[in-house]
């Protein structure tokens, strides 16, 4: 008794996850750490799906750190599954050197507007061969949220839609929808531990709203080439660090 | 007088008189200035327009043109029909014109503008005999030839060619007796033809105009069809691609696509068209379209084995020159670095359709992982307002965009010098040096920062924020 009523619900969650994620591609790009993994549903940023990153104060203009959170997560796509990256950018600010530090070479795709990049995210989303595409864009609305969902069914690419308000961009850019997720990114000072100089770059990562998960907040870090990115301690309520265990070394 | 109509040449005028004699003969004679340049972009204009009878069209001096209709009047069935169908239009579209048909280029110029009747077709092989009764100004001969042959009491293309070659060339110049082989086909021709003529060529004629825009892409896909055939048989691919549009009015609309790698699938050749299609106007109907392929290159049959890479490969050129055609080619690239030591110079774009070595991975020639390089590049550094606690060491505060913040933690500098040498105006000094630094402030953004130039005492240092780390 007891168990088939578990197994009814069992397959009830899982219906309510296949109509809230759509077609389920199943795979996902796990952070390795238990703390983020939980909150995203099948433990792991879902890949085959679009995920929307907004930046924080000034960084909504500049988009440095989303770019470069989201450049340093996704460039394990490309070693992982193989395949090209497509960054598509309505300024020419982005700095290949940068991003190739990152851990990126992208297919770089300059445009005019919102409805240009949309149209070239679609494309290069649905093409054979692109494993993960960027687009800067101020805003999207269901449609086109939609639509992106589609191209990324085509292979299972991966989309980040960076929103950016570049100063061209004027009135409320209508919120993204349809997303798999919707982070949040700001710097956050970095350790260099007792050495001078700077540490690893540092990220406050906010997970806003994710498709059959749950909101969470973070300190992440950038990783050497193995692990890309660290989950150095989960983030108070008021954009405050948790304790952080100090470093300790034997010797 | 440079030109004039038929109703003038009934009143006895003729090119060249003078237009006071003119106008004391004919008191209602109408003018217009004569504008040699608008003379020659029209005909140009139809020059491009012809490409629906020959895709290969070369205009010729002020008034003619030649086209190159080898084997390509099968279509009308046969050079008579072409012919007729050609002079209709050019009539039709306020151009009458006279026009033959022969084996040579010299001798079809001879006849079209010196035989007996306003449209001439010869046999094979026998421009010699209608050649012989014209005058030797049909030759196109040198000025000083056409004036001296006459004079001789040679005044015929038949007297010349019967004279002894080698008196001839001494007499008259080389070139005499080039254009009368040219002319009677002992000699070649080049042509400045407008397009070269090219046998991957493909024409369909409609006698229904055709307007929705449907149906221009349906024939466009047919068309592509028919030469990707034949480029499949030959083993070939082409990089570019031209498909003109003849409005039946007599304008003509060319598309064009291009391609990363030689390309030969007719569907994929037709998304780049697909766009480009919505801005043809076709007026009152277009009744025939034209493709032309160039940049021909070897293009292996597919192999049958599904082989992933190239599949990819295929792939991602496809996107490449898909977007590129939307938003124009240089806005697809991939970076490369190029030897330069200034941040701004570290970049050059390559074709995005050229792989990269590592396929994907950030491998192959890269930029100097020692040096760290912001994730955004200002497209010019900004002036910031900065105080440093000694000139040499990075700031500890800095304003910028209106928001101060403090410098937390800074590295550097990385010293870079100005290439003054490649800017012929700059004059090298010790200003043209640049310290980098990287600082993080108190939030953990970080920034790239530079001091313009040494530090000289007395001398308050310029500072600038360059680049954004993420």
């Amino acid at each position: 008794m007891r168990s088939g009523a578990e197994h009814r619900l069992r397959a009830l969650r899982e219906r309510l996850a296949a109509i809230e994620g759509g077609k389920r591609t199943g795979r996902v790009l796990p952070f390795g750490d238990g703390r983020v993994d939980a909150c995203l549903p099948g433990g792991g940023l879902p890949r085959g799906r679009w995920h929307e990153i907004t930046g924080e104060g000034l960084e909504q203009e500049t988009a440095a750190a989303p770019a470069a959170w989201s450049a340093r997560l996704g460039s394990r796509l490309l070693s992982d599954g193989g395949g090209e990256a497509v960054w598509i950018g309505q300024s020419e600010d982005l700095h290949a050197p940068g991003l190739a530090a990152l851990g990126l070479r992208p297919i770089f795709v300059l445009v005019r507007n919102d409805t240009e990049a949309l149209a070239a995210a679609e494309d290069a989303l649905r093409a054979r061969g692109v494993a993960a595409v960027w687009a800067e864009v101020a805003g999207l609305d269901l449609t086109a949220g939609r639509r992106l969902q589609l191209a990324c069914e085509a292979h299972g690419a991966t989309g980040f839609v960076l929103r950016r308000r570049l100063w061209a961009h004027k009135g409320g850019a209508e919120t993204g929808a349809g997303s798999a997720s919707r982070w949040r990114i700001a710097a956050a000072p970095s350790n260099p531990g007792h050495l001078p100089g700077l540490g690893p770059a540092r990220w406050r990562v906010w997970l806003e709203r994710a498709a059959g998960g749950r909101p969470g907040a973070w300190i992440m870090e950038m990783g050497d080439e193995a692990d890309r990115i660290r989950v150095v301690s989960e983030l108070a309520a008021d954009g405050l660090a948790a304790a952080e265990p100090s470093i300790r070394r034997a010797g | 007088m440079a030109a004039v109509n038929e109703a003038g040449e009934a009143a006895g005028l003729w090119r060249g008189k003078k237009l006071a004699d003119s106008l004391a003969l004919v008191p209602e004679l109408r003018t217009a200035d004569h504008e040699p340049e608008a003379d020659a972009s029209a005909l140009l204009g139809l020059a491009d327009g012809c490409v629906r009878f020959s895709p290969a069209v070369a205009p010729d001096g002020p008034d003619g043109l030649f086209l190159d209709v080898t084997g390509g009047a099968a279509p009308w069935g046969g050079e008579a029909a072409w012919l007729h169908d050609l002079l209709t239009r050019l009539s039709r579209a306020g151009a009458p014109a006279r026009a033959a048909v022969a084996d040579t280029a010299g001798a079809a110029w001879a006849l079209a503008r010196f035989g007996q009747a306003d449209r001439i077709r010869i046999r094979p092989g026998a421009q010699a005999d209608a050649l012989r009764p014209l005058p030797v100004a049909a030759l196109r001969l040198p000025p000083a030839a056409q004036a001296g042959l006459p004079r001789l009491g040679l005044t015929t293309v038949g007297q010349v060619s019967t004279l002894p070659r080698a008196q001839l060339a001494k007499r008259f110049g080389a070139s005499t007796l080039l254009r009368l082989d040219q002319a009677l086909g002992t000699a070649d021709e080049a042509l400045p033809f407008r397009r070269p003529p090219t046998p991957w060529f493909e024409r369909l004629a409609f006698f229904d105009p055709l307007s929705a825009p449907e149906d221009l892409r349906r024939a466009v896909g047919d068309l592509l069809h028919a030469l990707c055939e034949r480029l499949a048989a030959e083993g070939q691919g082409a990089r570019r691609f031209e498909t003109v549009f003849h409005r039946a009015d007599g304008c003509s609309f060319p598309v064009r696509i291009g391609t990363g790698l030689p390309a030969r699938d007719p569907d994929r050749l037709l998304k780049l068209f697909a766009p480009k299609l919505e801005f043809v106007d076709p007026g009152f109907g277009i009744d025939a379209v034209t493709l032309t392929a160039d940049r021909l290159e070897p293009l292996g049959e597919r192999q049958t084995r599904l082989d992933q890479e190239t599949d990819v490969q295929d792939a991602l050129a496809a996107l490449v020159d898909q977007l590129g055609a939307r938003l124009g080619e240089s806005r697809v690239w991939r970076a490369a670095p190029q030897e330069s030591h200034v941040p701004e110079r570290a970049v050059t774009r390559r074709p995005a359709s050229a792989p990269l070595s590592g396929f994907g991975l950030p491998s192959g020639p890269g930029w100097d992982p020692e040096r760290p390089r912001p994730m955004r590049l200002l497209p010019r550094p900004e002036p910031v307002e900065a105080m440093a606690a000694v000139p040499d060491n990075p700031p500890l505060v800095f304003t910028w965009r209106g928001r101060r913040r403090r410098v937390r933690r800074a590295e550097g500098p990385e010293r870079i010098a100005e290439e003054w040498w490649l800017d012929a105006a700059a004059v090298p000094a010790v200003n043209r040096v640049r310290d980098y630094y990287a600082v993080e402030d108190g939030e953990g953004e970080r920034f790239w920062l530079f001091r313009d130039g040494l530090y000289r005492a007395g001398e308050t240092p310029r500072w600038f924020l360059h680049g954004l780390f993420g």
